[in-house]
């Protein structure tokens, strides 16, 4: 131990101790050996002559040693300063517990909230898709930006199969599609999410093989091919028990039996259908498919060639397109391609969230560092003595530096293990909590990347955190040292100045993120207090499949949903009963071009085309929606009857500003259909896709004049929901026992649901910004209230000069609220900049909003206030004599 | 070296120094008479070699070293086996075991040839 503690303290090389050192130990030694020779009887000159001689040269031997000492010896001094320094802030560490703890703490925090956030942020941005190549896999889509559409229009197998045909620069294209099936014959009836693709997307596309058994074959493809189907991993072990015989069985899927020829590897993460645990083939063909060129009904994903650059695969598909535009005037006029990445594609939506949030947890960080600076700048001060004693004793100011920089660093280190907990259980906290449809989600966690991440940011805040202090305090401590005994004046107002520095950036950065999240919360707000054009209170929705083998015609269906709404509607408490083809906000629909009778047909590429939904006669008064005019459907619209239709008011606006469009007639799709429609009522705009989305022009259509096979029924009640569910379901079951009911839950779920993502966004945020604020108001309260303990004295003599406590207390609120104001202006200017950039994120608030400035702002001075009026009190009640007699 | 008294072959030094530490701690005169009496003077160690010896051990770690007062009261500077001097001292046994027995080997069938 002797040996590791002269080690430890060690003292850099310094040359004439070293000589000095080697002249002693060759005396020593020179001494001892003439004694011994005088001892065995040669005379004292004899014997040093005879010492020297056996020694050898001792000039040439003291300057070896020397000079290889040096060497040596500064080598080891490097690493002996290291571990010096490290043993000693280790010290400094442990000697100061409370100031460890609330240093850690907070570096822990804001470490572990940066970490799980950019877990996640690089779990669905950055990680590459789990497929090879995954650089080469691109999305189609129809790019109707021409007439006036989306960039991103799903595309129709007609095009699709041209694409697949004439390109060269995309090895491979294949179509998906996906959706809910009833599984009967394993239990009860359950409903499940199935993906459709084209034979070729697993294994020339993705470039996925089964873990078992075989891959779908082209003739598992042809429309009328005997129904095959693969299994994930999941599915196969919760369904079927993970069963050896699983191969070559048969499931039952919408009636029609499929037969297992495969179970895909546990790690296959589908980059489409979120939540598909089976896949089945599309059994499409170029000429016998489920829609025409005018059509927007699948989703294609293609592979690059190899070598070939996604800039040339779009030049090709541009090229096609045109082709196709003059092959196809018809349908395909101003209708082109768009080529985007994958994986670009499947994140696009969540990306402007994620950053936003990464942003901000990075300034709540910057907020901690800023506090932990502070607080090492505050400690600095009291540990002026100990550092002059150290720089007396020979040690440097890049010495005493690099000291306090290992203290620094020891402290981020500390903070970013304890972090690297919280990231764990953040990230497992924000996967749970992330809304199902975020995409990538399954596969976010803390992986090598997110440790090498954390451990950049731990050893960047301790920089960030340490340098400034570390510069500071060993400037001054080096420049005050022992005589002015950790009191200078001067001294302390440096000190006070970078200290109040600080805290003005943490006001600015906690007003940023104020903003930020009021923004947010004020736009969630005007989300929520939207008018949907339906009231969601009291309603209870169920999901119905009809399989087609059951069900096969409309007769069947019409059948079924009358009786359906009839048992429902007799069930205790309900008082109104109506089913839709699609519930609002689920983020599904159908569209349909259509024409006004007696007007012009506009030419292709530039007809009408709305959104629609069959609905029954109960279904407006059970989803609480409101008609502007005329009536609404009835239950004598049936298929007997001449065939109607209710228009909403986006629609009378745009297409009937003039003139009452009730009794007007139109009919769908083809301009020639001869079946004219009747337009009987104009009801309010209903939300479609999303809260947030825009509202559409849309109209209402019967369900009984065109049944389709899935069905929403809605129930508006004043009872308890979750009862109202279990025996809507038993209803359903005496019904028909093999039908799967799916999705029973109440409207507001729904709703909520589709404001997952804001909701999750604007929570997180606005946590982020209350710790800010915390943090940012605890360093003022903290900077305050020494700078009133360091100025006593002055205080005092003030008061003994005759001014009032109360001048007192307004001076430190004064200078306090100078430094707020000066934070505030530069986070409003920060915060113009930065809350511009999150624009998309907001609905119905400007990002640069005046009031949502002016109440954060508000905020902060009212908070700050409060922090600062504490000390201020303190400083106004200083007794001068006591103050005064201690200095 | 038809002397009574043989040179050091390289790296023996260090052998025999360690080895002289492994009894106790000792001054470097005293290393130097432990070697002189260990091997009844028949190895020539010019003594001041033993000192870059010993510096050299230390900055290793294999030796540590601390200035103490001798039994006759006069300021020295003792050098102590580290735990790692230890470990080297046992290895380096081993190899030049290994390496005079067959060097030794090979003599003998040199003489019987």
């Amino acid at each position: 131990m002797s040996g590791l503690r002269r080690r430890l303290f060690r003292l850099p090389p310094d040359p004439d101790r070293l000589r000095e050192d080697v002249d002693a130990e060759v005396r020593f030694h020179l001494e001892r050996k003439a004694e011994r020779l005088v001892r065995e009887g040669m005379t004292e000159s004899e014997a040093w002559a005879e010492a020297h001689r056996r020694f050898g040269s001792v000039e040439k031997l003291k300057s070896q040693l020397a000079r290889e000492g040096e060497v040596g010896m500064r080598k080891i001094a490097i690493g002996d300063r290291i571990r010096q320094d490290l043993h000693y802030a280790l010290r400094q560490v442990r000697r100061n517990p409370g100031f460890t703890l609330v240093t850690v703490l907070t570096l822990s925090l804001a470490i572990g909230a940066t970490t799980a956030i950019f877990s996640v942020v690089d779990g669905i941005l950055f990680r590459p898709l789990p497929f090879p190549e995954p650089d080469q896999l691109t999305v189609v889509w129809a790019d109707m930006t021409r007439r006036g559409g989306p960039a991103n229009e799903w595309p129709n197998f007609p095009n699709y199969y041209d694409l697949k045909d004439r390109s060269h620069s995309l090895q491979a294209v294949a179509a998906w599609d996906g959706g809910p099936v009833t599984l009967t014959g394993l239990g009860e009836p359950e409903q499940i999410v199935a993906g459709y693709v084209s034979w070729d997307m697993l294994p020339e596309v993705l470039r996925v093989s089964p873990a078992v058994g075989r891959g779908f074959a082209p003739s598992d493809d042809e429309p009328g091919a005997p129904a095959t189907v693969l299994l994930t991993d999941g599915f196969w072990r919760r369904a079927l028990g993970a069963s050896a015989d699983a191969l070559g069985s048969t499931l039952s899927l919408n009636g029609e039996t499929h037969t297992v020829v495969g179970i895909l590897p546990a790690d296959f993460d589908a980059p489409f259908v979120n939540g598909a645990v089976i896949w089945v083939p599309l059994r499409q063909s170029r000429t016998d498919n489920y829609c025409g060129r005018g059509g927007a009904c699948m989703h294609a994903v293609a592979r690059l060639a190899d070598g070939v650059s996604l800039d040339a695969a779009r030049i090709e598909a541009t090229d096609i397109a045109r082709q196709l535009e003059e092959e196809h005037p018809e349908d395909n006029t101003n209708v082109g391609f768009t080529l985007r990445p994958l994986q670009d594609d499947m994140v696009a939506g969540a990306r402007l969230a994620l950053l936003v949030l990464l942003g901000a947890v990075g300034f709540v960080l910057l907020i901690a560092c800023v506090n932990v600076a502070n607080l090492l700048l505050a400690r600095a001060t009291s540990r002026t003595a100990e550092l002059a004693v150290r720089s007396a004793l020979g040690a440097g100011r890049r010495r005493i530096t690099a000291q306090l920089l290992t203290e620094s660093l020891v402290l981020a280190v500390l903070g970013g293990a304890a972090g690297l907990g919280i990231a764990y259980l953040g990230t497992e906290l924000l996967v749970s909590l992330a809304p199902a449809a975020t995409p990538r989600i399954e596969g976010v966690g803390v992986n090598g990347r997110v440790l090498w991440f954390a451990l950049g940011v731990t050893l960047l805040s301790g920089l960030l955190f340490g340098v400034a202090p570390a510069l500071r305090t060993a400037r001054s401590g080096l420049d005050a040292s022992l005589r002015e005994g950790g009191r200078s004046a001067s001294r302390g107002r440096a000190g006070m100045r970078a200290r109040g520095v600080l805290v003005a950036v943490q006001v600015a950065l906690a007003l940023v993120l104020l903003a930020g999240a009021g923004l947010l919360v004020r736009s969630f707000q005007n989300l929520r207090e939207l008018d949907l054009g339906f009231r969601p209170e009291g309603v209870l929705t169920l999901q119905i499949g009809l399989p087609q083998s059951r069900y096969p015609d409309a007769d069947a269906r019409r059948g079924f949903v009358a009786s359906v709404e009839g048992r429902l509607g007799a069930l205790p408490g309900v008082e109104a009963v109506g089913s839709t083809s699609w519930l609002p906000l689920t983020g599904f629909g159908s569209d349909v071009t259509f024409n006004i009778e007696g007007r012009p047909v506009p030419p292709p590429g530039q007809r009408h085309a709305v959104w629609f939904r069959r609905v029954t006669a109960g279904y407006p008064r059970a989803m609480g929606m409101r008609l502007l005019q005329g009536r609404w459907l009835t239950g004598a619209d049936d298929e007997r009857a001449p065939k109607v239709v209710v228009i909403n008011d986006g629609l009378a606006r745009r297409y009937f500003p003039e003139e009452d469009p009730v009794g007007r007639r139109l009919n769908l799709g083809n301009p020639d259909d001869p079946e004219w429609r009747e337009i009987v009522g104009v009801a309010a705009e209903a939300r479609y896709f999303s809260v947030a989305g825009d509202s559409r022009d849309a109209l209402y259509l019967p369900y009984d004049q065109a049944p389709t096979s899935t069905i929403f029924v809605t129930l508006r009640s004043s009872r308890d929901l979750a009862a109202l569910g279990s025996e809507a379901r038993t209803r359903v079951a005496d019904i028909d026992p093999s039908l799967a009911v799916a999705q029973v839950r109440p409207m507001e779920a729904v709703v909520a649901e589709s404001l997952g993502s804001e909701r999750l966004v604007t929570t997180l945020l606005g946590l982020f910004a209350g710790v800010a604020m915390v943090l940012a108001v605890v360093g003022l309260y903290g900077v305050v209230s020494y700078s009133v303990g360091q100025r006593l004295g002055e205080m005092g003599v003030r008061l003994a000069l005759g001014a009032e406590g109360s001048d007192i207390g307004g001076l430190v609120l004064r200078q306090s609220m100078a430094l707020v104001a000066v934070g505030l202006a530069v986070g409003v200017g920060g915060g113009v900049a930065l809350t511009r950039l999150m624009g998309d994120l907001l609905f119905g608030v400007s990002p640069t909003d005046p009031w949502t400035y002016a109440i954060v702002a508000l905020t902060l001075v009212a908070v700050a206030t409060v922090a600062s009026a504490v000390p201020a009190s303190r400083a106004a009640r200083v007794d001068p004599i006591r103050v005064l007699r201690v200095d | 070296m038809g002397d009574a008294t043989l040179g050091l072959l390289r790296g023996t030094l260090d052998l025999l120094i360690l080895k002289a530490l492994s009894t106790g701690d000792k001054h470097g005169y005293a290393v130097s008479e432990w070697i002189d009496a260990a091997t009844d003077g028949s190895l020539l160690v010019e003594e001041g070699t033993l000192y870059p010896a010993l510096h050299r051990l230390e900055r290793r770690g294999l030796v540590s070293a601390d200035w103490g007062v001798s039994d006759n009261n006069r300021r020295a500077k003792y050098y102590a086996l580290t735990r790692a001097g230890g470990r080297q001292l046992a290895d380096q046994a081993a190899t030049w075991r290994a390496y005079t027995h067959a060097v030794a080997k090979v003599l003998a069938e040199g003489d019987a040839m």
